[in-house]
Order: C-alpha cells, then structure tokens, then sequence
C-alpha cells in the first residue's frame, strides 16, 4: 500500500514537467498550428546553454537567464525558420518535416558544442528526502513539481485574464480576422514560440537537476508530452496539466507493476522487467486516444491536426 | 473623359473605358485612390486594371455579379491580396504590400464577407481583440462604449460566446469590433449576406449614421443593388474585373449598363 502510494506520487510529481512541455507544444500548435517535434532537442540545448550559465552566475539568475534564452531562441526560430515555409503549406506534411529537422539540428548543437557526458546540474534544495509516514519525497521532484505548477499558472492567468493573452487567443482561432482587427499576428507567432520554447527550457532545467544533464535526458519527455497534450485535445491547457500528471502516474505504476497485471490477466508470457515498458506507456496512451478520442479527453470540437 | 470621381452631381454614367474613373477633374485628394489594379489568383486573373476613388466621409458601393472580383478588390486595398500591379494609394501614401494589421492601425479598416469572428470568444472579447491598435484605458472604453451605442443588442449579449449570436448579431459585431479601431475608411464586404431584409435595413441605417456621425468614409461590396444605392452616393458597377460603369446613385439606378451586368449574369436577387 505504501509502494502505491510513494509510486503514485511520484508520479504526479514527475508528471507535472510532462505538462509543462505539453503545455509549450499546445501553445505552439495552437498559434501556428504546427506540432513541433524539435521541442525536446530545443529545450535540451537551452539547458546546456543554461548550464553553462550556471557554473558562473547564482541559480535564481542563471534559472531566469535560462528561460529569456529558451524564450529568444524559440522567437528566433519562429522568425528564421518557420517563417519561411510558405503560409500555403503550413499545414501539410512540410512544417512537420521542418520540426523534425530542428530535432536533429538541435541536438546536433547540443552535442558538438557541448559533447556527449553527462554534467551534474545544481540543485536549489539539495538534500534528503523528504519522509512522510513512509512516503519518501524527494527535494529534487517537489522542487521540480512547485516550479511546472507555478508556471502552469502563469500561463494559464496570461491567456485567460490579460489583454495579450486574449489576443494570442484570437490568433490561435482565426488568424486572418485577428489581422484584420489590426493585431500583428506575426509578432503573435513569434511570442507563441517563445513561450513554448520557454516552457521547454523550464523543463529542461527542472529535469537536469532531478535526472543529469545529458543531451538525450528528455527524449522519452517529448512523447509523454504529447501524450499529455493529446490527452487535453491540443488545445485545453487545464487538459494538458492533468494529462501530463496522469501520465506521470500511469508511467510510475507501469513500471513497478505491469508485471503484476499480465500475471492477474493470465496473458500468455512474463514481464520479467517492468521497467523497460514504463515509457511506453505514453505511446500506447497516444494510439488509444488518437482513435477512440481525437478530440482529447477535454478538447472541445477541434480535431487533433497533424 | 472628364469623369468627376467624386461626384455626387455631374457623374454620368458612362460605358467601358477603364480609365475614366481615376481623373478627379475637381483637384480635391480622394482619401483613397486605386489605380490600375491587377490582382490575380495564382494564374487567374480576376482584376484586370480597376480605378477607383473614395472621396473623405464618402459612401461607395462595389456593384456586381458574384465572380465579378468585388471582394479581391477590397482583399488587395486592405492588403489580404497581393496585387501584380498597379497602385494604390490612402490619404497620399503608397499602402501597397503593407499588412493589413498596420493598414488598420493607419485607420483603414476591413470588414470580410461571411462575417468572421472569434466564435470561442465572448461579444465584448471579440470587440476588445478589435481595439487591439488603441492605446490606453480610457480611449479602449469610450471606443467601446461607442460600439455599444451603435449596436445596443451586443450590449445585452456582452458575455456571451460570438457563436451563439444570431446572423444578424454577428455582423453587427464584426461591424462593432471594426469600430473599436476608430478607422477612418470601413471596407465592407456584404454585409446583407443571407440577412432577412428587416436586419439588412437595420444594418444598414447604423452604417449610414457611423458615416454621418464619425465622418467615417465607406466602401462596400453589396450585390444587392436596390440596397446598396439607396445609402451610397457613388457606385461602382464591376465586371469580371474591370468597371464597367461609375456614376451617383441616381443615375446608376436608370442605368441600363447596370441592369444587364446583373440580368446578363443571372445574379439578380441574394
Ligand atoms: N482564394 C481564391 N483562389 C482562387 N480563386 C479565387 C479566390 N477567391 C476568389 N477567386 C475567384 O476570383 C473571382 C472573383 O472573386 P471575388 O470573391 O472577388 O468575387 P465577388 O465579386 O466578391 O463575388 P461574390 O459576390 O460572390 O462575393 C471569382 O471567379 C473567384 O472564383
Ligand atoms: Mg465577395
């Protein structure tokens, strides 16, 4: 009883940075309308950038350094490469090509500029975990829980009670009558970029201290922030965050007790070990939905565009 | 040859010729002039060399078929469409290749056909979308108070979501949201589009007191030709991209070049 419940928190906690780069995905997809698969390598690449930061300047400024770099980047790369795919085609097949290639220009970056081994990142709250009534909490994950939650809220309270928020909206939903009602939407565009990079370079820093900094550490990140984002229909961020928390959790139990499942259920062969499907898991969360549930389990009418 | 442009008298009407329209014997700046226009569609051509002016605080109306290129016209001056050729000109600059976004900020502001809105959004956050280009509290709340006093129901439906709003409701609050960018030129691009005629007269009495009250100069697309010269006071008669005919409403009206654009094209009634 105690091991379910120290993996379900676990979990969840873990899972709150699946929301964070599910939630930058949502942000990008909605204003653009375009599924960037290089969020992963980006927000990786940003925090080496951060690292290195980080070996001269205190945490909270080397952090914030972190995000206005993740932020310029992302804008950046709206600017220089989204860009220039033709507006006809940008919802085809040749904006996913150009974010596939970002992947592997970015991780390309990573690794030559920075190699290839792994580097401890600081930790702002080092120490032993926490122990309630047998529960063990680890500092490192409720660090990175407190931080992925207070940005879910940022961002939440941006969109949903400013006037900039209100107008990154408008654009997301119709992009020309947002230009005609005299809203730059380029400049929108890129703002949508940054905020998505900068969720990534966030969950970049948060999961460098809690795992290590290596260039391949959120590969695995990527999928179930998708999955996440899948779960919230690509549009709903409250959707994102409790799919990203979920998965978080479904990861955690797959991994301690799938074995256990295919025992129970008399399936025809063994799990020997449980950990090697923990992830998974996200995959067969993302075919399921995409099939019985296009539209998330919180999206409204839209369908999930590819 | 010696077309007066802004006429509200001594227009005649006058059959083909393209460049009758532009010469504005009177000397007085139009605020908007366009010069021969050449818009196409990939290797559609559907402008084919179009003048035209819009005098300050005037009304004009666009009349013509569906096809005829009434709505490429005012996608090319609001910047939406990119044009091939020609020029075109508000309040004495070049606006060619501008976005539409800063052509609104400048005071040139678009209404689309089939009403486009934010249909998640409520009607007031629709409108404030629309004030995006004013700056200030203040300015933002009279603007909107102004919207208000033009279109009372979208007070009353303020919070609700743009798509529950009746057709009508809807193209008043895309008129509204225009509005809370205080432009000095309306495009309008049917507004009485699938309207019953009670709504379209409605619609239309607030377009005229908009002109009369803000000085607010209009250029509309409207098939409907009864409607349409009846609130204007120089009309357009376009066909298959190119203006058959210019003159005041009046004598558009007796035109017998205006009748067989419509008759000819089987287009008569929307
Ligand atoms: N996006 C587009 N791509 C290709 N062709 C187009 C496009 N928009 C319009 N056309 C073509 O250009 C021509 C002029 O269209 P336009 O919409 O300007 O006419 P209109 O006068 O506004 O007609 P209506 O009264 O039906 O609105 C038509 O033949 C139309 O088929
Ligand atoms: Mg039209």
């Amino acid at each position: 009883m105690t091991q379910l419940l120290q993996q379900t928190i676990t979990g969840a906690l873990t899972g709150s940075v699946y929301a964070v780069v599910g939630l930058g995905l949502v942000v990008i997809a909605q204003a653009t309308e375009i599924i960037n698969f290089g969020q992963a390598a980006m927000g990786t690449f940003v925090t080496f950038i951060a690292w290195s930061l980080l070996l001269r300047l205190p945490y909270p400024a080397g952090f914030l350094l972190g995000t206005i770099v993740a932020f310029v980047v992302g804008a950046l790369v709206e600017r220089l490469v989204i860009r220039m795919v033709p507006e006809k085609e940008r919802t085809g097949l040749n904006p996913l090509i150009v974010t596939l290639g970002l992947l592997f220009v970015f991780y390309g970056l990573t690794v030559g500029i920075y190699g290839g081994q792994p580097h401890p990142f600081p930790q702002p709250f080092a120490g032993p975990p926490i122990d309630l009534h047998g529960v063990h909490i680890g500092r490192a994950s409720l660090y990175l829980f407190g931080v992925s939650l207070a940005l879910v809220l940022a961002l939440y309270l941006l969109f949903r009670h400013t006037r900039l928020g209100l107008v990154l909206r408008a654009t997301a939903a119709n992009r020309t009558a947002a230009e005609l009602a005299g809203v730059p939407t380029d400049r929108m565009m890129m703002l949508a970029w940054g905020l998505g990079i900068a969720c990534a370079g966030v969950a970049g820093m948060l999961l460098a201290q809690l795992l290590s900094l290596t260039p391949n550490m959120m590969d695995v990140v990527l999928v179930f922030a998708f999955a996440a984002a899948v779960v919230g229909g690509l549009d709903s961020m409250v959707g994102t965050l409790v799919g990203g928390v979920l998965l978080g959790v479904l990861q955690s139990l797959t991994g301690v007790y799938l074995g256990n499942v295919v025992r129970w259920l008399h399936l025809p062969f063994n799990i020997a070990q449980p950990q090697q499907y923990r992830d998974l898991i996200a995959l067969v969360v993302i075919v399921v939905l995409l099939i019985v549930r296009p539209q998330g389990l919180f999206g409204r009418k839209r369908v999930v565009k590819l | 040859m010696s077309e007066k442009a802004g006429g509200e008298a001594g227009t005649s009407v006058c059959s083909r010729g393209e460049d009758r329209a532009t010469a504005s014997a009177d000397g007085a700046h139009p605020m908007l002039r366009v010069r021969d226009l050449w818009v196409s569609y990939g290797k559609l051509r559907v402008l084919h060399g179009v003048n035209l002016e819009v005098k300050r605080h005037g009304v004009v109306a666009l009349l013509g078929a569906n096809g005829a290129g009434k709505s490429t016209l005012l996608r090319a001056i609001s910047g939406l469409a990119r044009p091939d050729a020609g020029s075109i000109e508000f309040e004495d600059e070049s606006i060619v290749g501008q976005r539409p976004s800063s052509l609104v900020h400048r005071g040139l502001v678009h209404v689309p056909e089939r009403r486009p809105l934010f249909a998640d959004l409520t009607v007031e956050e629709n409108l404030m979308v629309g004030a995006y280009s004013t700056r200030g509290r203040s300015a933002i709340a009279t603007a909107l108070e102004r919207a208000f006093e033009y279109f009372p129901i979208l007070k009353e439906r303020s919070r609700q979501r743009a798509a529950t709003l009746s057709g009508g409701e809807q193209q008043m609050l895309v008129i509204a949201r225009a509005l809370m960018a205080s432009p000095r030129l309306l495009l309008l691009d049917e507004p009485s589009l699938g309207l019953a005629p009670l709504v379209v007269r409605d619609i239309y009495r607030i377009i005229t007191r908009i002109n009369r009250e803000q000085g607010v100069a209009v250029l509309m697309a409207e098939p409907n030709v009864g409607i349409a010269l009846s609130i204007a006071d120089l009309g357009y008669v376009i066909e298959t991209g190119t203006v058959m005919s210019v003159g005041s409403a009046a004598e558009l009206r007796g035109s017998e070049q205006v009748r067989r654009s419509y008759l000819g094209q089987g287009a008569a009634s929307t």
